[in-house]
């Protein structure tokens, strides 16, 4: 099966919304509830999202568009979010 | 009838403060809840007659009390904390322009069994960015009363006390809670579900943007352009606390100096009034005149934070922290140190991860705090001469600019080992709003400097006054008698005690008068000037009294010696308050007694090397 997008693969400024949350992959997804946390900032099914920037230098961490609103977030966290580009 | 209390609660960044200081005026009090050092905001606010008191708890992503502050506010809300009543209303502050966020937040507190009243701020900004909300039916439909707030312009207030009132009417008793239970990924889901069908029918939204910020953040957050101007910023900012605040505190100097002057000819001669000039006045006044810096550079810090860049600066420092494995946060804390290290361990509580927490909380003292800085300048002022290096650096300049350098080396080196060795675990999570861009208000602006003045001058008035009071004791009894010619503060307790520990330092260049002079640097670093001037007037030289101290000084003390104490200031553990504010905020005794070996042993090192390599080579 084809690996799923997550938000830190897509190009910046493309619309684009989630399709699923899982922290299956994170190295710390049980000790730090990665899922929640990100459920509870808001990164949900069906939200949409946007890549706006990337930090200096290493391009780590981000600030994504969630709905209406910027929020910066690490590579590692992004990768737990899986999204479709809106066409 | 007991008193009726009202709690503010939200989500961060949703103007809850603002709302709290506009609803309250001037009237409230910062405090902290007992154990922890959550900031505690209370005011009053009357109502026809009737006094309430408004809580301003933290702001918070879910119940499930992550950081200190998150559990504080769920303890609060439950009834878990001791001595504090459970409110009798919930005003739920929610961001107009983030509602599926702050609605399912909104949802989890009011399961609880609160009444509750939403105020709907920063209705201003949904309006410009064409977000139409029918709060009517949205208000149905949540079954919760809703008023539309602007709280930096002070809109909507009116509404809001009339809805408080009818509340305080309808419902005079405590409300019966229901229990807490954290929720499951899926119940979170299912409550944005709810939460999405309540929008589509009550919110219509144009695809917005905002503009301002995203201008602003092309620059400010470009990988050249923004470094340069988080660096500009930071240069702006250290010039204004190092260069306009000496302007004031030399005027506030003068003043105190005049004061004790006049003190001294007026009063009888005696021990109240030798108390009062040498130990209360002369104490409190070298601590005092650091409040301009730290007003200044709160200033900043609270205008940086209100405007929305702090957040900015937090994700471009975040890769340079990650590298000593803290994340972006910890870098307004250490920001803050370099006033003083006290406000900086305290801003350590917004950091969610407790491991984080406790290393930036560890180095934050390395960080050049500004009690250092005059004596740094005296010392490079009496033993580095002022001349150029190659042709236009000036020395004393460029020592200063070194002993900066070694504390921020210093701060991220133990961050590092401390990050290895003590506090092992993951790189911590790094997720953080980015506000939008707004003007600052000035009010908030203002509220803010004086609650950081009020906590700069309890700590002066208490800790250090008591100190300074007690060294003054120990540093002029016993008196010497008749027959002793020595200086008098040679015979005092100050004397011997320092005559006692004078071996331990002589390995590192320090004489006993040193050593004098550091036991009221413990009370606050830069009160070891005012120490070394008690150790050296007193000492009954005429000559010395004569002399500004910079010059007793540079003919008492070799090269060696106070290039060793410069070293030995760069890491100190020197001042009670610091490690008094790690107790409460790690609420162990352990970790400020790691601080204090760790500080004064890096102290002891580096004084006792500057002085050996200094000897060797001349």
């Amino acid at each position: 099966m084809q690996t799923p997008l997550t938000l830190d693969q897509i190009p910046k400024n493309k619309k684009a919304f989630i399709t699923a949350i899982d922290d299956r992959s994170h190295p710390h997804a049980e000790l730090s509830n990665i899922e929640k946390r990100l459920l509870e900032m808001g990164f949900v099914e069906g939200a949409p999202v946007m890549l706006l920037h990337e930090a200096p230098f290493s391009k780590d961490p981000l600030i994504v568009r969630l709905r209406n609103n910027r929020i910066a977030i690490r590579r590692s966290e992004a990768k737990c979010i899986q999204v479709q580009l809106q066409l | 009838m007991s008193t009726y209390q009202v709690a503010l609660i939200g989500n961060p960044n949703c103007g809850k403060t603002a709302l709290f200081n506009a609803l309250t005026g001037s009237r409230h009090k910062v405090a902290n809840y007992p154990g922890v050092t959550v900031e505690k905001r209370q005011g009053m606010l009357a109502i026809n007659d009737t006094n309430i008191h408004l809580l301003d708890l933290p702001g918070i992503y879910s119940l499930r009390g992550i950081s200190p502050d998150e559990l504080v506010a769920r303890q609060a809300l439950l009834g878990e904390l001791a001595n504090e009543p459970i409110p009798n209303l919930i005003i739920f502050v929610a961001d107009a322009t983030n509602l599926a966020l702050n609605l399912r937040l909104a949802i989890e507190v009011k399961a609880l069994g609160y009444p509750m009243v939403i105020a709907l701020n920063m209705m201003d900004v949904a309006k410009e960015q064409g977000v139409e909300i029918d709060i009517q039916q949205l208000s149905q439909l949540l079954n919760v009363p809703i008023i539309a707030t602007v709280a930096v312009k002070k809109q909507g207030l009116n509404e809001l006390r009339q809805q408080i009132a009818t509340h305080i009417e309808a419902h005079p008793h405590k409300p019966s809670l229901n229990a807490w239970q954290e929720p499951s990924a899926e119940d979170l889901r299912q409550t944005y579900a709810i939460v999405d069908l309540m929008l589509n029918k009550t919110v219509t939204e144009k695809p917005w943007r905002h503009h301002l910020t995203e201008k602003l953040d092309r620059i400010l957050l470009h990988p050249i352009w923004g470094m340069l101007c988080l660096l500009a910023i930071l240069f702006c900012m250290f010039q204004a606390v190092f260069s306009w605040a000496v302007v004031i505190q030399n005027l506030m100097q003068t003043g105190i100096d005049a004061t004790i002057q006049w003190l001294h000819h007026t009063l009888p001669d005696g021990p109240l009034t030798n108390l009062i000039c040498d130990g209360v006045l002369a104490g409190v006044g070298s601590v005092v005149v650091f409040l301009p810096q730290i007003l200044i550079l709160f200033l900043f810090i609270l205008v940086l934070e209100d405007s929305g860049y702090m957040a900015r600066a937090a994700f471009l420092m975040d890769r340079l922290m990650s590298k000593i494995g803290l994340n972006g946060k910890a870098f307004i804390p250490m920001l803050s140190a370099y006033a003083c290290a006290i406000p900086g361990i305290m801003a350590a509580r917004t950091i969610e991860n407790l491991k984080d927490r406790m290393v930036t909380i560890m180095i934050t003292p390395l960080t050049t705090c500004s009690a250092r800085l005059p004596v740094y300048t005296l010392l490079i002022a009496a033993f580095i001469p002022s001349k150029d290096v190659l042709g236009f650096i000036n020395l004393q300049g460029l020592v200063m600019f070194l002993l900066y350098l070694a504390g921020i080396s210093a701060a991220l080196t133990m961050g590092f080992i401390f990050k290895k060795f003590l506090f092992k675990g993951r790189a911590p999570l790094m997720l953080m709003e980015m506000p939008i861009y707004r003007l600052p208000s000035l009010h908030n602006i203002l509220v803010g400097l004086g609650e950081r003045a009020k906590i700069f001058l309890m700590r002066a008035g208490t800790i250090i006054l008591s100190v300074m009071i007690l060294l003054w004791f120990l540093s002029s009894y016993p008196t010497p008698p008749a027959s002793w010619h020595g200086a008098a503060v040679a015979y005092s307790f100050a004397g011997r005690i320092g005559q006692f520990l004078e071996p331990f330092f002589a390995p590192i260049g320090f004489n006993w008068q040193m050593v004098v002079a550091l036991i009221p640097g413990l009370a606050a670093r830069e009160a070891a000037i005012a120490g070394l001037g008690t150790v050296y007037a007193v000492s009954g030289n005429e000559d010395t009294i004569a002399q500004s101290l910079i010059q007793t000084l540079h003919h008492e003390w070799g090269l060696a010696t106070g290039l060793a104490i410069l070293a030995w200031y760069v890491f100190a553990p020197q001042c009670i308050s610091t490690l008094a504010v790690t107790k409460r905020e790690t609420n162990s005794w352990l970790w400020p007694t790691v601080m204090f070996v760790y500080m004064f042993s890096l102290a002891y090192l580096a004084a006792f090397i500057v002085f050996h390599i200094t000897n060797y080579f001349l």
